[in-house]
């Protein structure tokens, strides 16, 4: 149920007819905060909180930093909750766009204002947690996809396109860091982001 | 294009690997509201966010939960307050609250539930608080600078910019239209030398006001204009639309 609430490569977006899927409940949500309803976004919070607080955590590696950028996210969410159609995508996708795209923000600013270089080895790292909250538990088999699939990649590929999601470097800033040409660093997002296609969609067949 | 080599391009806009010119054609794609493009571009969406299931969840504090919804509380239109400059008086009157609540309830549960709205009650105060020490700050800053931003139509609304080295830049407004789906506002320095450094997103509320506080660090000295435009929804790394407001900061 939980592999549909994000789509993985098919022309479909969002959850299998008929399946009462967490996609389904957090468009819910998603639906009611535009109404005005608190108790919807709360409920929102409460069941994506971990993935989004994670993901900024990821980018930032700076506790109060991603809190504030938490905040300034579900704010968003609040704000623009009516806006959000289903043809734009999954709403965790949206929401985690949407959560990388603020926290890169930050992290720029930071990078400015302390006037240092991105440091890749900072970046690489999956970082572990210890605290695994039970309201995300339903998506560990997707996550350990993406993974999964993550790792089947050529290491390069991987960390082309690891460095340009959390890293939030352009090609450019890619080539000049990796010391590669832009065509080369460019081919890897490429190829590696087609083989996540294809792994995913695959994996998704099989479920 | 085909829809999976549409779909492969879209992804690498997402994760800004496309040339500009690979750029524009998508965007032109997408402002022409391309079924076919728009199909690709959301299946695309959905896939680069997958990327951040590779992050480890991580649960935030309990704290930032009632954060949240003092602050959204906040925006909702609730009742009018009776004043919206907070003054000392308001946190004597929270402090009271939360005093005397302590002291009068004898049941266990209520007193945790009245306890709890009282914190909750502070920390939108306190939010409230640094909001408006913000805006004060970069207002009565010695080196604070009025920037107005304006369209090339001058009966069009026009946003106003206050900016303190120090303190902060903040963007206020009002009348401006709330850019459609998939879009949001971008605030730029533009600097004399150099390309232009962003400052933030953000979205009019939607009666059309605008306040955004940020934390510009790039140096005033070396600033020649702020500036405005419409960027896809989290921004952009350098402008993709030319600015629909530009204000110059002159010498």
């Amino acid at each position: 149920m939980m592999l549909m609430m994000l789509s993985s490569g098919g022309r479909a977006v969002g959850p299998p007819p008929g399946k009462d899927s967490a996609e389904t409940r957090w468009a819910g949500y998603v639906a009611a905060a535009a109404r005005g309803d608190q108790a919807a976004l709360a409920a929102l919070y409460d069941e994506t909180s971990p993935l989004v607080f994670g993901t900024i955590h990821r980018i930032l590696m700076n506790q109060a930093d991603s809190e504030e950028v938490t905040l300034d996210v579900y704010t968003q969410i609040w704000r623009s909750a009516g806006e959000y159609t289903p043809d734009r995508g999954a709403v965790a996708g949206w929401i985690l766009m949407l959560a990388r795209s603020r926290a890169l923000d930050r992290f720029r600013s930071r990078q400015r204002r302390a006037g240092q270089e991105t440091v890749l080895d900072d970046l690489s790292p999956l970082r572990a947690a210890g605290d695994q909250p039970d309201e995300i538990a339903a998506l560990e088999q997707q996550r350990r996809m993406m993974r999964a699939a993550l790792d089947t990649l050529a290491p390069e590929q991987k960390q082309a396109i690891e460095l340009s999601f959390f890293g939030g470097l352009s090609h450019t800033e890619l080539a000049d860091a990796l010391g590669q040409p832009l065509g080369t660093v460019k081919t890897r997002i490429r190829l590696g982001m087609t083989k996540l296609r294809q792994l995913l969609s695959a994996g998704k067949e099989v479920q | 294009m085909d829809f999976d080599a549409l779909r492969g391009q879209c992804e690498l806009y997402l994760l800004n690997a496309l040339d500009p010119a690979e750029r524009e054609e998508i965007d032109r794609l997408i402002a022409s509201r391309d079924a076919q493009a728009r199909e690709a571009m959301a299946a695309a969406h959905d896939l680069v966010a997958q990327l951040a299931l590779a992050a480890e969840p991580m649960k935030p504090p309990a704290l930032l939960r009632s954060q949240l919804l003092n602050r959204i509380r906040q925006e909702s239109p609730a009742p009018p307050k009776p004043t919206s400059i907070l003054s000392w008086s308001g946190w004597a009157v929270a402090a009271a609250l939360l005093v005397g609540v302590l002291l009068l309830t004898s049941d266990r549960s209520e007193l945790h539930l009245a306890s709890q709205r009282a914190q909750e009650e502070l920390t939108r105060l306190r939010d409230e608080i640094r909001v408006q020490r913000k805006v004060l700050a970069v207002l009565m800053a010695r080196d604070s600078r009025t920037i107005r931003l304006a369209t090339g139509t001058p009966e069009a609304p026009q946003m106003r910019a206050y900016w303190s080295q120090p303190e902060g830049l903040i963007l206020t407004g009002s009348g401006i239209a709330v850019p459609p789906a998939g879009r949001t506002l971008q605030l730029w320095v533009v600097p004399k030398q150099g390309n232009p450094i962003s400052a933030g997103v953000f979205r009019p509320l939607g009666d059309g006001r605008v306040l955004l506080i940020t934390e510009s660090n790039a140096p005033i000295a070396g600033a020649a204009a702020l500036a405005v435009s419409e960027e896809p929804e989290g921004g952009s790394p350098q402008p993709t639309t030319k600015p629909a407001w530009v204000g110059a900061l002159g010498d």
